[in-house]
């Protein structure tokens, strides 16, 4: 009889935690909610002053039209006459030769190892690489730090963002990176190859931007795609990204 | 008798208590298997052929797969934040779909046309409470690693993805900050509109696209490496 008594009673339990367990998913919202919303509306990317937010969209538009008018067609054709290890090695190439900005801005930062690193690994590429076409260094793990450049080591500095700014051709970046951006012109090598000869440096930068999109192709698209307001969604990635660089 | 009454009621037992029944898996094991998962059907020569039909099939079955990985409620519940409670019941599970339907029609496309071979490297699993737990993973693409973070939840004993990090930016912030801005200023069914609007567009695009045999855009195979 008891034996019976003790079945009922568990069914009955069960059944009840039953119901219980499923509404366990709504009534643990609100826990969940006040345990991590703070976290999210406290996160610095959602407080980006843009005082110039009309000239900024303006000039959003802009490099839209750029990019869909200019660059992507550049880029689809560099793409399409240029086998794909000679565009790696463009870019491998710019990338080497940018390891001036990289290690000043390791020392500035306090980073000794990574600026030692960084240095090896411009040696080994520029010797073993055939002057940086090749990424030699990558058979060498202890050489892979991340990139700096001023606007990191200002921001590492405790200097702020400042506000927004989307700028012709250069696209989005704050005063502050905007600041470095100009510093690091100067420890450019290409800014010397090219001196006082303007033309020369764009088609430089030219020949830069549309190889490197042109591993790109498709990405601000997809962008543009998933996002109710581009605009929003740039701002608010390119915040994030220079934090995530600067933590790093 | 009494034996078989026994039994009887171990198993009725088992069946209302599906928590001592189901073996718990933790957060890495979780997204390991679904992602591998999701990876074996990207490869799965059964959709080889670039028939747009087997294209559109192979689609929906990832976004099926994509949808037992994700918990959309959570995702849309943290992207929409304070404003959340503005939406109704009815509201809330709609836009929740909405927004399952946004990210697989911009993305999956992308991930069909572009995947050649990347591997996924799972690195750790950090719990953080009874709830919420961390996944550290590596894609490895191009000779490059992107470092992607899942942040998940546990629900009913299930670990599933409510936000995703890339890189260092999260999704859920960066949806944040535009659902912000246009629930400001509009209501939540003008939101619900909008989001219906551009998934129709995206849906009718890639119907077009796959019809004439476009892709979506893709890079000649990069994996080359050079040395």
């Amino acid at each position: 009889m008891g034996f019976r008594f003790i079945c009922i009673l568990l069914l009955v339990t069960g059944l009840i935690l039953q119901t219980v367990h499923a509404e366990e998913y709504w009534d643990d919202d609100d826990a969940f909610f006040a345990e991590i919303e703070a976290e999210y509306a406290a996160a610095p990317s959602q407080k980006i002053a843009d005082p110039f937010e009309p000239f900024n969209r303006g000039m959003f538009v802009v490099n839209d039209k750029l990019y869909f008018w200019v660059l992507k067609p550049a880029a689809t054709g560099w793409q399409k006459v240029t086998p794909s290890p000679v565009r790696t090695g463009i870019r491998n190439f710019f990338r080497n030769i940018g390891a001036p900005v990289r290690v000043t801005n390791q020392l500035l930062q306090g980073k000794g190892k990574a600026a030692a690193a960084e240095t090896g690994k411009f040696f080994v590429n520029s010797i073993w690489g055939i002057f940086g076409l090749i990424d030699a260094s990558q058979q060498l793990p202890s050489l892979q730090v991340p990139p700096e450049d001023l606007g990191q080591t200002l921001g590492k500095w405790g200097i702020g963002n400042g506000f927004y700014l989307v700028l012709p051709f250069f696209g989005p970046t704050t005063l502050r990176d905007g600041v470095g951006q100009v510093g690091d012109f100067f420890l450019q090598p290409t800014t010397y190859y090219t001196s006082g000869n303007p033309e020369g440096w764009a088609a430089v930068k030219a020949t830069e931007t549309i190889n490197t999109t042109s591993f790109r192709l498709g990405d601000y698209e997809a962008i543009k795609d998933a996002s109710l307001d581009p605009y929003t969604a740039v701002r608010n990635g390119y915040i994030q990204m220079r934090m995530q660089a600067i933590r790093q | 008798m009494q034996n078989l009454l026994k039994i009887f009621c171990v198993f009725i037992c088992l069946l209302i208590f599906p928590l001592a029944a189901s073996a718990d898996m933790g957060p890495l094991e979780t997204i390991k298997v679904r992602i591998n998962d999701a990876i074996a059907l990207l490869k799965d020569p059964a959709y080889k052929d670039p028939d747009p039909e087997l294209a559109e099939k192979q689609h929906q079955e990832l976004f099926e797969h994509v949808q037992g990985i994700f918990d959309f409620r959570t995702v849309s519940m943290l992207a929409t934040g304070r404003n959340w409670r503005r939406f109704s019941t009815e509201q809330q599970n709609e836009f929740a779909d909405l927004f399952a339907r946004l990210l697989a029609n911009t993305y999956i496309e992308k991930v069909q046309d572009n995947f050649r071979n990347e591997e996924v490297v799972f690195d750790d699993e950090t719990i953080i409470s009874e709830s919420r737990a961390e996944v550290s993973t590596r894609v490895l693409l191009n000779n490059m690693e992107v470092p992607v973070i899942y942040r998940l939840r546990n629900i009913r004993n299930q670990w599933r993805i409510y936000d995703v990090q890339i890189e260092g930016i999260s999704l859920v912030q960066n949806y944040r900050s535009q659902f912000e801005e246009f629930l400001f200023r509009r209501e939540p069914a003008e939101l619900i509109e909008v989001m219906k609007q551009r998934i129709d567009r995206l849906e009718n695009d890639r119907i077009q696209r796959r019809k004439e045999g476009r892709p979506a855009d893709t890079d000649a195979d990069d994996m080359l490496r050079i040395l």
